[in-house]
């Protein structure tokens, strides 16, 4: 459970990889009782889990290159904020209270839960009433218990106050900020109490599923020898964030400090490099939860490239890894060496995305015009993308929710590429609204007006569609695709001046909300994409007040939409809401490649857990050596 | 001597401040407010005010320079928010291994190129020399990378004999452990190297050659061994000594490339990577100390030749 | 102040001029020679012919070749990426599917075009701090040399990176850059004419009889300097086509479409693993051997504007 919104994708595309099921036969394995079948767009299988278990051993993985993890208490503030930091690293010890996702399934793993169900709402759907299970316990005895849950918000909520950037996931108004009350009904009980009435689903997804439980009885502190100190006291809440946060920046003391010793997750810190971010976990002998840490040490290693962890991969130092797009071409190399092979899309998305706000030579005026919009989709050739660029390793996307991973929001809708690769249609669409199409040469509007086979408002006699289009230097495949692209539009005579910049700089400088000097120096940018919570409303990107409004696009009709996902309790309103922005554009999505995985004949385990991993998950206590 | 080094010295300080300036004005220029940058694509702009409050982004900027100057001077070069650590620190992790590629390259390239430069000279126009000759242009003209990059197709992909990469194991013990694999990169680095410095060593051994006091020891009868040891190397090495000195910056400058090509986790990486999460501390702190060492090389390069010529007098 | 040895210009990678020049700095005299002598000089290198051929091959290559060979070089064909040589693509298809010897044809131009223009905006640049400093002398002198300083001693590259991943990305823009980064070479060199010929007897006359210092600079010194200049031009080419290809190493080169060398190679690692080794070598060896070629002809100019070698 990718608690939250936080960047990535640009790094999230790189480290992607799979195949579309066509190339079907799976990898190696010869998984007779093949546990999870290849279903579409998968590459290659996961064998069943083997009978035989072997006890102990050392696992092998690597952390994903060039971004090591480092930063331990679970309320990880924006800056340090990354998904692989979360999901491989802090949750190795520290469990979430709802767990997600389910295998790669984005929807809630209820076994791994420390709750059985959706919570109870009562009070006219304001009060949320969550009952822990009992099922987990901390490495000292203690049970985890409905304290720990409010110990955790307090905490929150102090290093929100204290500033903003505390918490990645943070968006001001929301969680906790709509929290009325917080109180224990008993000791594993917790409830909520709201503002006014919010969708069910979208509390779970967006506030719930950030909370991870954290050890009161140990950690309510401010200083490594005193006191148990009252943390409902909101100036103790803060003192206890400064400490436990302090704590967190002193990278060299992570394998020593006996506060990151009382876990409730299957595995507990043993010793970190700082200068690396490599580090081993050893597993906790009283874990409760869900599976069991047969494998007695979990070694996280260090890589600065995504081709230095393949070359490892190949030489047998790993046990598991990731093999990057880059690196495809050599997948073979692992099969001959009997290595697993599996392949998924993350629950992510891809865009390339406009810029509504751009004044230079009108270019703002023609992309507020739908058809065109339209015509720039039909000029996309995913196929094309996912056989040339990904080798057949990828899924397509026609919206925010690609075709697979499926979420149960996913409209059927989003399964069929409403605007199919035809240049001949892209260029109806601009010559019936009146433009002259000069194919590689300068396409210009010739019929201003607003009339319905006109250019549209705004859009001056003699206009043309340039414009310069920024994307990111990493992952590769992103200059291939807005290449293409860019090839593509020339043909009917539009022409991108493509710029490259980091990752960093492109979501940061092509940000209208953040970077309105720039409004006018850019018409469509690509930096990769987003990943996307369980709950997978777009509102930080396409409603006009979101967080990250991407190109500063405003439609009132996304903009009810959306705010009916998170404000009406009516159960269908994400999937409406989907639906409308595949239809309104906002950007051109583009194809999921797949997260492809590798991992050593002598692994094995519950396919499930190796499924997840596609989602950027790592769940070492579901595995065991084989014998 | 000593009126001299005070006036060396006060330059040296004058220069390091301009360069200190010109970055943090580069960096501030590019990126002037790096919250959003830092904080990610969906930070709220309340997030993005308040780190940069925080942090001082939003002071101007000449009040975030004194800042920064007054850490500087006190030795401490800020804190990198991508590796949640202090600059001080990555750089002491990291510099061991940079400055033990650096230096190995260096001692090996001179080992190579003054006695080859000396031969070209002394056998000027043999075989032996155009064959030198050509092959330095060659290599001169090969960007490090390419040098590189023939390497590893050659030594890693065809003949196997070392991995493509060097070993993840960042500490310089930890590598020296993999030594075969750091062979490559010295190489590609004193490759690169041999091919001007010998040049450099050519040329001016032909110059003392053509000058009269060589001439004057052959004719008061001194063998050439004599003459060559006595003399030449003596006197021709001293732009040799200045050359090393200058060539600290484009052996870090290479570092980036080489440790880029072979994924060493040295400074040169740190560097590329920190330009892509733009860790401005990061690249502030590097800059100006591949600027310091710079004025440092310069400066010992024109102490070592007064001490080593007595015949150049400073003013 | 008198610095006895200038600082030589480093090697490889940094803003430098030939491998040969340590003789750049010091004060040595160029007296203006007749440009016959100097030709002859020149033709009788033979390395520095062979440098000529070599370049007059590559121009004729890169301008000429397209206008024989057609190829495709807007359309992207992702469905033929990655394609190994054969009877239709000589050298292969890279990863867009573009052909690749038309690739070398058309990244070579650009290479050429901003090798070329970056050298003339840094030798320009140069020639006028150079001399404004050498002639006028004193504090300004000072002063202007402790900006060269300034700027000699943070690293060429991280400087051209910081600013490129930013402003780079087409042919002027990073013309541009190169060229404002390395105008410290020619400035230095300048200076030290300009130090050595205004002591000379005509530019004293000429400041005798009231010449005026824009008419010194632009009358006496900057043509009297020209032999290092013109010399010093060949090596700034080479140096920013070598800059330029290190940029688009590192991803920040020009982009569809236009293409350079640097660019080019951008992905070499990974085409070498994965066997693709079309895709490196041939735009690797017309990137060293038309370096290799500006260094040549840059050598021979050298030593036939080089009064001394004359005398020998």
């Amino acid at each position: 459970m990718r608690s939250g919104k936080e960047r990535v994708i640009g790094g999230m595309a790189v480290l992607a990889a799979g195949a579309l099921a066509l190339s079907g036969c799976s990898s190696s394995s010869g998984s007779s009782a093949a546990g999870t079948a290849a279903t579409a767009y998968s590459y290659g299988s996961i064998p069943a889990a083997s009978s035989s278990v072997k006890q102990g051993g050392v696992l092998h993985v690597p952390e994903y290159p060039g971004s090591a993890p480092n930063w331990i208490f679970p309320i990880t503030p924006s800056a340090n904020s990354s998904v692989y930091d979360i999901d491989q690293f802090q949750y190795l010890s520290w469990r979430t209270l709802l767990w997600s996702p389910k295998g790669s399934s984005p929807e809630w793993d209820w076994s791994r839960s420390m709750t059985d169900g959706k919570p109870t709402v009562s009070n006219g759907g304001k009060t949320f009433t969550i009952k822990l299970n009992g099922k987990y316990t901390w490495s000292d005895g203690t049970k985890v218990s409905a304290k720990d849950v409010l110990f955790w918000f307090d905490v929150y909520k102090a290093a929100l106050k204290e500033n903003p950037s505390n918490s990645g996931n943070y968006v001001p108004g929301q969680f906790p900020d709509n929290v009325t009350s917080a109180t224990a009904v008993d000791d594993q009980t917790v409830s909520f109490t709201f503002d006014k009435v919010y969708n069910p689903d979208w509390l779970m997804g967006t506030a719930f599923a950030l909370i991870v439980p954290m050890p009161a009885h140990a950690w309510s502190k401010t200083s490594a020898n005193g006191p148990v100190v009252d943390y409902t006291n909101p100036s103790n809440a803060k003192a206890i964030y400064d400490y436990l946060a302090a704590q967190s920046k002193d990278l060299s003391t992570y394998g020593t400090n006996p506060l990151w010793q009382v876990v409730d997750g299957p595995y507990k810190i043993k010793s970190y490099n700082t200068s690396t971010g490599a580090a081993d976990f050893a597993a906790n002998t009283t874990y409760t939860g869900e599976g069991k840490p047969n494998i007695s040490e979990v070694d996280l290693l260090s890589y600065t490239s995504p081709t230095s962890e393949f070359n490892d991969l190949l030489s047998g130092k790993l046990d598991f890894g990731y093999v990057d797009t880059e690196d495809w071409p050599q997948l073979n190399r692992l099969k001959t060496k009997n290595f697993n092979l599996y392949g998924l899309p993350t629950f992510a998305f891809n865009d390339m995305y406009f810029n509504f706000k751009d004044a230079t030579g009108g270019f703002d005026k023609a992309v507020n015009q739908l058809y065109i919009r339209q015509a720039f989709a039909h000029l996309q050739d995913e196929d094309a993308e996912i056989k040339g660029i990904f080798q057949n390793k990828a899924a397509p996307a026609y919206g925010p929710l690609g075709v697979v991973p499926k979420s149960p929001y996913t409209p059927a809708n989003a399964l069929k590429n409403p605007f199919p690769f035809s240049v001949d249609t892209a260029k109806q669409l601009l010559t019936g609204h009146g433009w002259t199409v000069v194919p590689n040469g300068t396409t210009t509007c010739t019929n201003p007006g607003t009339g319905a086979n006109q250019c549209g408002a705004g859009i001056a006699k003699g206009q043309n569609l340039d414009f310069t289009f920024y994307y990111a230097t990493t992952p590769k495949v992103i200059g291939q695709e807005v290449t293409a692209f860019a090839a593509n539009l020339k043909q009917i005579g539009i022409n991108a001046t493509l710029k490259t910049d980091t990752f960093n700089n492109v979501y940061s400088q092509e940000d209208d909300a953040s970077n309105p000097k720039n409004d006018n120096n850019w018409g469509m940018a690509d930096f990769g994409g987003f990943t996307q919570d369980i709950y997978p409303t777009t509102d930080s990107l396409f409603n006009t007040t979101g967080t990250y409004n991407e190109g500063g696009f405003s439609d009132k009709t996304i903009d009810a939409l959306t705010n009916n996902s998170m404000y009406s309790p009516n159960s269908s309103a994400l999937t409406a809401e989907i639906n409308g922005v595949d239809a309104a554009l906002p950007a051109i999505f583009q194809p999921n490649p797949d997260t492809i995985v590798a991992w050593s004949p002598k692994l094995s385990g519950s396919p499930d857990a190796f499924a997840a991993t596609t989602q950027t998950m790592l769940n070492p206590e579901d595995w065991y050596f084989t014998k | 001597m000593a009126g001299y080094l005070i006036k060396r010295l006060a330059t040296a300080i004058v220069v390091v401040f301009g360069i200190t300036l010109v970055t943090f004005l580069m960096l501030h220029i590019v990126a002037p407010s790096p919250g959003q940058t830092v904080l990610g694509p969906k930070a709220s702009q309340a997030a993005i005010r308040a780190y940069n409050h925080a942090n001082g982004f939003d002071r101007p900027w000449y009040e975030q320079f004194g800042t920064y100057l007054n850490h500087v001077l006190h030795g401490n070069f800020g804190w990198s928010y991508k590796t949640n650590q202090s600059v001080n620190a990555i750089f002491a992790e990291k510099a061991p291994l940079s400055a033990f590629l650096s230096g190995v390259s260096l001692i090996v390239a001179v080992a190579i190129a003054m006695p080859l430069g000396i031969y070209q000279a002394v056998k000027r126009n043999s075989i032996g020399d155009i064959t030198a000759t050509t092959l330095a242009f060659v290599l001169y003209s090969m960007p490090v990378f390419m040098v590189a990059l023939l390497m590893i197709q050659v030594f890693a992909l065809s003949l196997g004999w070392v991995d493509p990469n060097v070993s993840q194991d960042q500490s310089l013990s930890g590598a020296l452990n993999d030594w075969k694999d750091l062979i490559l990169p010295i190489a590609a680095l004193a490759t690169t190297a041999v091919a001007s410095y010998s040049r450099y060593q050519r040329s001016s051994s032909l110059d003392v050659l053509a000058q009269d006091f060589i001439k004057v020891a052959r004719a008061k009868g001194l063998s050439n061994r004599l003459v060559y040891s006595r003399h030449l190397i003596r006197n021709a090495s001293l732009p040799m000594i200045t050359l090393i000195g200058l060539s600290l910056p484009a052996l870090i400058a290479g570092n980036v490339l080489i440790e880029y090509a072979f994924n060493i986790n040295g400074l040169g990486l740190l560097f590329v990577n920190s330009l892509q999460n733009d860790d401005y501390n990061v690249l502030l702190g590097y800059t100006l100390l591949t600027a310091v060492l710079t004025v440092v090389g310069n400066l010992i390069a024109d102490l070592a030749l007064t001490v080593s010529d007595p015949r150049i007098r400073l003013v | 102040m008198t610095t006895v040895i200038e600082p030589i210009p480093a090697g490889p990678g940094g803003p430098g001029s030939g491998p040969a020049s340590s003789d750049a700095g010091d004060l040595s005299t160029v007296t203006t020679v007749g440009w016959k002598l100097t030709l002859r000089e020149f033709m009788s290198n033979k390395l520095a012919v062979a440098g000529v051929a070599i370049l007059v091959f590559f121009i004729a290559f890169c301008f000429l070749g397209p206008l024989v060979y057609h190829t495709n070089q807007i359309d992207t064909d992702l469905l033929n990426t990655n394609q190994a040589p054969s009877g239709s693509n000589p050298l292969g298809t890279d990863t867009n599917g573009f052909d690749v010897l038309g690739r070398l044809m058309l990244g070579g131009q650009t290479s050429l075009e901003i090798g070329f223009i970056a050298a003339v905006i840094a030798t320009i640049i140069g020639t006028l701090w150079g001399a404004v400093a050498g002639l006028i002398g004193g504090l300004i002198d000072a002063a202007l040399m402790r900006v060269v300083d300034i700027l000699l001693s943070i690293p060429f590259l991280l400087v051209v990176l910081i600013v490129a991943h930013r402003y780079g990305s087409n042919i002027w823009n990073l013309s541009l850059i190169l060229g404002v980064f390395s105008w410290l070479v020619p400035a230095r060199l300048v200076r030290g004419e300009v130090l050595t010929l205004r002591v000379r007897d005509f530019v004293s006359a000429a400041r005798t009889m009231g010449g005026s210092r824009t008419h010194l600079i632009f009358r006496h010194l900057i043509p009297n300097a020209m032999g290092t200049v013109i010399v010093n031009i060949t090596f700034q080419i080479a140096d920013a086509i070598l800059a330029l290809a290190a940029l688009g190493y590192l991803n920040f080169g020009v982009h569809y479409p236009d293409t350079d060398w640097g660019s080019q190679i951008s992905d070499a690692q990974d085409a070498l693993s994965n066997g693709y080794w079309w895709l490196v070598f041939p735009v690797g060896a017309a990137l060293v051997l038309v370096v290799m070629a500006f260094n040549l002809i840059g050598d021979g100019l050298r030593d036939a504007v080089d009064v001394r070698l004359r005398k020998r």
